[in-house]
């Protein structure tokens, strides 16, 4: 269970904690806005150009909250799976991380919805854990629609 | 001795004469006497001794010795006049895929000591003492430098996604020269934009391989099947030294194999078939490229048994299509089932023994570089299928259109003319056509309720229609990479680029767009 006490970035969506593994975290920057994407459908927000390269970006308001509607600037987390890169919008919170000894405590428990892969129990609160796998599967099955 | 150096010389003339090993042992097959190129056997011989010769001076053994064999059958065919027999073509040419093999692992950096030709050898020794012994001479090996360079198709890529990113930042530097007062500037703007151009058209003109580099394999590939099934066929192929760009080719080597071996497979009828048919006992398969404007047409067609619609009507309605939705195509749109993924007739059509790409990986393949696919078939005539590819996929021209807020590109090649928007159902020669809003083509959120300002025209197969978009912004020669994963699928669109400041735009699929249309 290393893998799941490992750190995290934390993210605040409508006052639900999810956290996304530090280690799949390529970096974090900020877009003056998100290009068309044709064919997008929510969660899919459009995409970007980092470093000369297309990046889809995911809104996770979509995915884990009510409100999905974005703007900008935009922070995007870029996470990597393997070599599988997307572009994570999360709105306006305030990004905070979850370090490993403050998961010590944590219980850890099987993923209770759609794109997590875990939850932790820390003091009363839970945490989802992010599967950016699951997420990146689902940008690509919408991408893929025909039209 | 280090020959390692040395190795991409090797690998590289040996596949050539490899190649001409094929081509000569197939002339041969259907001209034993050798009456029509006399010097075809000469040829043969001398690409077998320099492959000996080559494998001896890289310390090939193995290899060199089975390529003596070979050449001491050649030597005695050469010397005793006698025409080749259908069994000499045959060892020869499965010696010719183990050559081919040894090759390979060379290539790969993997040991021959597993591979063992020692039973072809004996068959060669066995065919040359029973037609009277000759033996080659042992020659001095030679190497030399040849005129062509061996380069990894990696550096042009590289090359050509430089020169992509310098025509982005020349792109940019344009309007910031324009609106200095520099003439400095401006002169050196200029002058590399010049140098630019020229890096661009030498990258792309060395990207352009002739067609005929995938078709070397082609008669092969017929020959066998055809011997496989009991079947003879012609291969013809015409307008094969048309050019391509590099990567449009590689992507169509599969798909063109699959459908070679389909045609033979499964186009072409046996000879009893046939002249009970009244038609030649030998089938043909004509493979013809043909050039327009910055597209290609690559046309595969048999004059085999050609492919039963209502039939194929039959099978998609055992698979659970939906009855009234097949009654209402036509033979055209009713052909293109065989590219539904698991559909075939008896297992016929879209099934290729052994090789896995089916026609609907054929199609995504095509339809991957911005290309279409589109069948003709007559019952008992034949079928033709029709491959349209863009020449090459790299740098275009390109038209940037605003859509609401956002920007996409048109292939500039594609456009027949802009006109304003309120002349577009008219604007081709006083006739009516088709006139759509881009916005609703590319499930584009309509935040602005303006009425469409301009009418891009373009003249598709089916006919001309107008895209209907809420400007023109520049025509710009941009770098087009291919989509990715996780967008690699995505409808209406062949590829993106990245502009000057950083903005992706995507480049309209003209031809999905059009099948929309009509």
């Amino acid at each position: 269970m290393d893998r799941e006490k490992s750190d995290k970035l934390l993210i605040n969506i409508e006052g639900r904690f999810f956290a996304l593994e530090l280690s799949e975290i390529a970096r974090i920057v900020t877009a003056e806005r998100v290009f068309l994407m044709p064919q997008a459908a929510p969660p899919v927000e459009g995409v970007i150009a980092d470093r000369g390269e297309p990046l889809v970006v995911l809104n996770l308001k979509n995915l884990f909250g009510n409100n999905g509607k974005a703007a900008g600037p935009y922070a995007i987390i870029i996470a990597r799976d393997g070599k599988r890169v997307l572009g994570l919008y999360c709105g306006a919170e305030r990004l905070n991380f979850l370090w490993k000894k403050d998961q010590e405590n944590g219980v850890f428990k099987p993923a209770k919805e759609r794109f997590t892969k875990g939850v932790i129990e820390l003091s009363g609160s839970e945490v989802s854990i992010v599967d950016c796998g699951a997420l990146y599967n689902e940008a690509s099955n919408i991408l893929s629609q025909r039209g | 001795m280090d020959n390692s150096q040395f190795k991409a010389i090797f690998l590289q003339e040996t596949y050539q004469r490899l190649s001409g090993i094929e081509k000569g042992l197939l002339l041969l097959e259907a001209d034993p006497k050798n009456t029509s190129a006399p010097a075809s056997i000469d040829k043969l011989f001398r690409h077998y001794h320099s492959i000996k010769g080559m494998c001896a001076s890289m310390g090939y053994e193995k290899m060199k010795g089975f390529a003596h064999a070979q050449e001491n059958l050649l030597d005695d065919l050469r010397k005793t006049g006698k025409g080749a027999t259908g069994e000499m073509i045959s060892v020869l040419l499965s010696s010719l895929d183990v050559l081919k093999e040894m090759t390979k692992r060379i290539e790969q950096d993997l040991p021959l000591d597993d591979m063992d030709p020692s039973s072809f050898i004996k068959t060669i020794k066995d065919i040359i003492s029973s037609a009277g012994a000759g033996g080659a001479r042992d020659v001095a090996p030679s190497i030399g430098l040849p005129d062509i360079m061996n380069v990894n198709k990696s550096v042009f890529d590289e090359l050509l996604k430089i020169t992509g990113d310098l025509i982005r930042i020349m792109s940019g530097l344009k309007p910031i020269s324009a609106r200095l007062k520099s003439i400095e500037l401006k002169e050196l703007v200029y002058g590399l934009g010049k140098n630019v151009e020229r890096l661009r058209s030498n990258i792309l003109s060395a990207r352009m391989v002739p067609f005929d580099n995938l078709t070397e394999t082609l008669p092969r590939i017929v020959r066998d099947v055809s011997k496989k099934d009991g079947k003879e066929t012609l291969l013809k192929i015409e307008g094969a030294d048309l050019t391509l760009d590099r990567s449009i080719l590689e992507s169509m080597a599969d798909p063109l194999v699959h459908l070679i071996r389909n045609a033979v497979d499964h186009g072409i009828e046996t000879p009893v078939e046939r002249i009970g048919a009244n038609k030649p006992g030998a089938g043909t398969i004509t493979l013809s490229v043909a050039g327009e404007k910055d597209r290609v047409v690559i046309t595969l067609t048999d004059d085999g048994r050609g492919i039963d619609c209502e039939r194929l009507k039959g099978k998609a309605r055992e698979m659970g299509m939906d009855r009234e939705k097949l009654e209402r195509l036509s033979d055209e749109e009713a052909l293109m089932l065989v590219c539904v993924p698991g559909l075939s007739l008896s297992g016929s059509i879209t099934d290729i023994s052994g090789r896995g790409v089916g026609m609907d990986i054929v199609k995504n393949a095509v339809e991957g570089i911005g290309g279409t696919l589109k069948i003709r078939s007559v019952p008992g005539r034949g079928t033709s299928v029709f491959l349209e590819l863009p020449r090459s996929a790299s740098i275009i021209d390109v038209l940037f259109v605003r859509v609401g807020a956002e920007i996409m590109g048109i292939p500039s090649g594609r456009i027949e003319k802009v006109v304003e928007a309120e002349n577009a159902g008219f604007a081709y020669g006083g006739k009516s056509i088709p006139a759509k809003k881009l916005k609703d083509i590319m499930g584009i959120a309509e935040e602005d309720k303006a009425a469409p300002k301009k009418a891009i025209i373009i003249n598709a197969p089916k006919g001309p229609f107008s895209l209907l978009v809420d400007g023109v912004e520049n025509e710009v020669n941009a770098y087009i990479r291919p989509l990715i994963p996780p967008f690699a699928k995505l409808w209406g669109v062949s590829g993106f680029t990245v502009t000057s400041d950083g903005r992706p735009v995507f480049l309209l699929d003209v031809a999905e767009v059009a099948s929309r249309i009509f």
